[in-house]
């Protein structure tokens, strides 16, 4: 409808020509516009009356808000002043309507970021803890590995000890008890007048010391029995806890205090002294009845008994320790004496910590607390018990054999299998009896005798100086022909040698012939070695001639470099090059003898 | 059972915590130690084959004339309004008083104890003082906690009230 059409609709009730004019105007849209025209009219009642209006508008303003937020925030953005105006001017008025729809919403929200800025603060303090190395932490690392939970898990157990006794549910106007469970241990009096006192304590305290109506009296202490009190809107919940409070206690309290709320908050509104429905809560209060009982008996574990404990365990381990060294030691002896040639080994024994080797010992063979080792027979404290008896081993043989025969130095002696051979020269009548002897020597089944020259005594002495002079080194200074310190005072005991051989020689009827053979090392020609071993051999001739002995009795004999010692080795070994040596022949033995070349 | 808080008010000395004592555990004592905040006790009572307990607050009487502390009288479905027969000044200052919890808590069940009767010689208060407090409907009676004189008809009374008002339930806000 425009406006023009409005104005003049107010006009027909002041201008009473005017009035005729309408009436005339209004048959006239009766005429043009018949039954639409009442429809018309019938529609602008409805818009006039605000009643109406309301109605019209109600109809369709879920679509049209529904429809808005579609589209886009524009209605949102025009609501929002209100909508903050109205909760302002709500929690003005009254706090409570808001802070009961609210109550169940912030509370959860709340303890989640608290929870976990404890966890991290938790966390922080475990590594603290964790570094710490008292008894108690590593007795407490060790329940750790005990029960297979966190250290941290275990220190948190052990530090909070406690019980909560009792949890009173309180009627926060009236302080009436609306439901108290306790635990089976707890000794209760009176739960309702406690109750009514708790409430009338927090009256007093904000009464006499004007804290702010919002806060409320959350702990009290007495020795070790703590109250605490956690507030909701329209009840209270009182714990009492014997020990140390743990810090979860405060957020389950807090939980069940929001469901009894949101559960029950009917019964909690219209609450008239009729506690009867509040028996409902029992379940949710339980779960307040915390304690940490479990952990108790671990806990009473004293240090004194841990120490105790260690103690006996080190004690253990160095028993193991001693009894596993002890074996060790034993099964080496035992190696070392199975082993061992001359011994037998045929039973051993172990007996009150100590032991005992039976078996059959050789008389030659080495004392058995030698072949285990004197400390290691001393520590085992073993107790030897052997029946003597005879080994077959060579070494044994041998050693039998030459107790037995007790052979001349000019004699050789050879043990092959169960064969004795003896070569070299000995007094007709030792060979004899060695022939006989040897069938004596366990282990030997044959002798052979055939290298051995019978000689007399003279001549064996023969021998012997013989073996000795040839097996004598004169050795010299690089390039040089003369002896010089101790070499050169080796001269006269020469001289008392070949004095000696010349008259055993004598005596054997034979001409004596020692051959002087000069060396010299590899340094130079051939040419050179030639001249220096000739004049070393023969500078030696003169020493011994200049001592008293003919000189007939020498030749010389130029080796030059030929002959190498078989001792000189790498650069120092040249030294042994450079020397002289003896041959002893028999004139009429010449044979005998290599021919030097 | 049903339970009630019940509030014990008046000024100082006027006998608050003797007749609680006399009525739940029969005992009296002249010596006079003046409560600190609240003290609670309670009885169990039977109104009408209804088994009803009640939380007895009972408050400390203020030095000041007509001072009460409304967090303790929260929640009470009645009072003992108590004065001193021998002390017009607490008979004006329970009038007072009842105005006052009137505000507070609205219109709930009470009992006007005027206590101390036993002793008559100084009575300092007249019929009249008494009747016109009848005639606005109010319920007084005269006790001694010394005697035991109206003391379990006091309580009774309020009981009574208190529980003719939980059975016809009517909501209120603090
Ligand atoms: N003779 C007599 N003395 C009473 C009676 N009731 C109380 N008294 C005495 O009055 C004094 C005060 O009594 P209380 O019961 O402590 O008074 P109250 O009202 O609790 O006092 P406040 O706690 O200070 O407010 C005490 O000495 C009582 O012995 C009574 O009925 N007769
Ligand atoms: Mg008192």
């Amino acid at each position: 409808m425009s406006p023009l059409s409005h104005s003049h609709t107010q006009a027909i009730h002041t201008d009473p020509v005017a009035l005729q004019q309408d009436q005339d105007l209004e048959q006239l849209r009766h005429l043009l516009l018949g039954k639409d025209y009442e429809e018309l009219l019938a529609l602008k009642a409805r818009l006039q009356d605000s009643t109406g209006r309301a109605r019209f508008i109600a109809e369709i303003l879920p679509a049209a808000v529904q429809l808005s937020s579609l589209d886009n925030d524009r209605l949102t953005q025009a609501l929002l002043q209100n909508v903050e105006d109205a909760l302002h001017a709500s929690v003005r008025k009254n706090p409570r309507p808001l802070v009961d729809a609210l109550f169940p919403v912030i509370g959860p929200a709340i303890r989640k970021s608290i929870t976990e800025t404890l966890a991290e603060l938790l966390q922080t303090i475990n590594q603290m803890v964790e570094h710490s190395l008292s008894a108690r932490s590593l007795k407490w690392r060790f329940d750790a590995w005990r029960t297979g939970t966190s250290y941290a898990e275990i220190v948190l157990k052990n530090t909070l000890i406690y019980q909560v006794e009792q949890a009173f549910l309180i009627d926060r106007k009236s302080g009436l008890l609306l439901n108290h469970i306790s635990s089976d241990t707890a000794i209760t009096k009176d739960p309702d007048m406690v109750s009514a006192m708790l409430t009338a304590i927090q009256d007093f305290i904000t009464d006499s010391f004007q804290v702010n109506d919002q806060e409320n009296l959350q702990q009290m202490r007495f020795g070790d029995l703590t109250v605490l009190i956690e507030l909701g809107p329209r009840a209270l919940l009182a714990v009492a806890i014997r020990g140390n409070p743990p810090d979860d206690i405060r957020q389950v309290m807090a939980e069940t205090l929001e469901q009894i709320h949101l559960i029950h908050s009917d019964a909690l509104q219209s609450y008239d002294g009729d506690s009867e429905s509040f028996i409902a809560t029992t379940p949710q209060l339980e779960r307040c009845l915390l304690s940490q009982a479990e952990v108790k008996g671990v806990r009473h574990t004293s240090p004194l008994t841990w120490l105790l404990l260690m103690t006996a365990f080190i004690f253990l381990g160095y028993w193991l320790y001693g009894l596993y060294d002890t074996k060790v030691k034993w099964n080496t002896a035992l190696d070392r004496l199975y082993q061992e040639p001359g011994l037998a080994i045929t039973n051993t024994e172990e007996r009150q910590g100590r032991y005992i080797v039976r078996g059959l010992r050789d008389e030659l063979a080495r004392d058995p607390a030698q072949v285990v080792g004197a400390k290691i027979a001393e520590q085992l404290n073993i107790e030897w018990k052997f029946q003597p008896y005879i080994a077959l081993a060579p070494k044994f043989t041998r050693l039998r054999a030459e107790q037995i025969l007790q052979p001349p130095d000019s004699t050789q002696m050879v043990i092959e299998g169960n064969r004795l051979i003896l070569t070299g020269e000995a007094p007709q009548q030792w060979i004899n009896e060695a022939r006989q002897r040897a069938l004596l020597i366990p282990g030997i089944q044959n002798t052979d005798t055939r290298g051995l020259h019978a000689a007399e005594q003279h001549e064996l002495v023969f021998y012997e100086k013989k073996r000795y002079l040839e097996s004598t080194i004169l050795l010299f200074e690089y390039g040089q022909s003369s002896l010089t310190g101790q070499q050169a005072e080796r001269i006269p005991e020469l001289v008392s040698i070949i004095e000696q051989l010349k008259d055993t020689a004598a005596a054997m009827e034979e001409l004596l012939n020692i051959i002087i053979i000069g060396h010299s090392d590899s340094h130079g020609s051939v040419q050179s070695h030639n001249e220096i071993s000739m004049a070393r051999a023969e500078y030696v001739k003169q020493a011994l001639i200049e001592n008293g002995l003919p000189s007939s009795l020498f030749s010389t004999v130029a080796m030059g470099a030929r002959q190498p010692s078989t001792d000189s080795q790498g650069d120092g070994g040249e030294i042994l090059d450079r020397r002289v040596t003896f041959q002893v022949q028999l004139v009429n033995q010449a044979d005998s003898v290599e021919p030097i070349k | 059972m049903i339970q009630k808080k019940i509030c014990m008010v008046g000024t100082f000395a006027v006998g608050k915590t003797s007749l609680v004592r006399r009525y739940v555990s029969s005992l009296f004592s002249e010596k006079y130690l003046t409560t600190v905040g609240v003290k609670i006790d309670k009885k169990t009572l039977t109104v009408d084959n209804e088994e009803v307990m009640l939380m007895l607050w009972d408050l400390a009487g203020e030095d000041e004339f007509c001072e009460i502390r409304p967090s303790y009288v929260r929640g009470s479905s009645g009072y003992l309004l108590v004065c001193d027969g021998t002390r017009k000044m607490s008979f004006e200052d329970a009038i007072c008083l009842h105005g006052k919890i009137s505000g507070i808590l609205g219109d709930i069940p009470f009992v006007m104890a005027i206590n101390k009767h036993d002793l008559k010689d100084d009575w300092a208060l007249s019929d009249s003082d008494v009747q016109k407090l009848k005639a606005q409907g109010w319920q007084v009676v005269l006790t001694s906690a010394k005697t035991g004189e109206g003391v379990e008809q006091a309580f009774k009374l309020l009981a009574e009230q208190i529980m003719k008002q939980n059975n016809t339930p009517q909501r209120e806000y603090s």
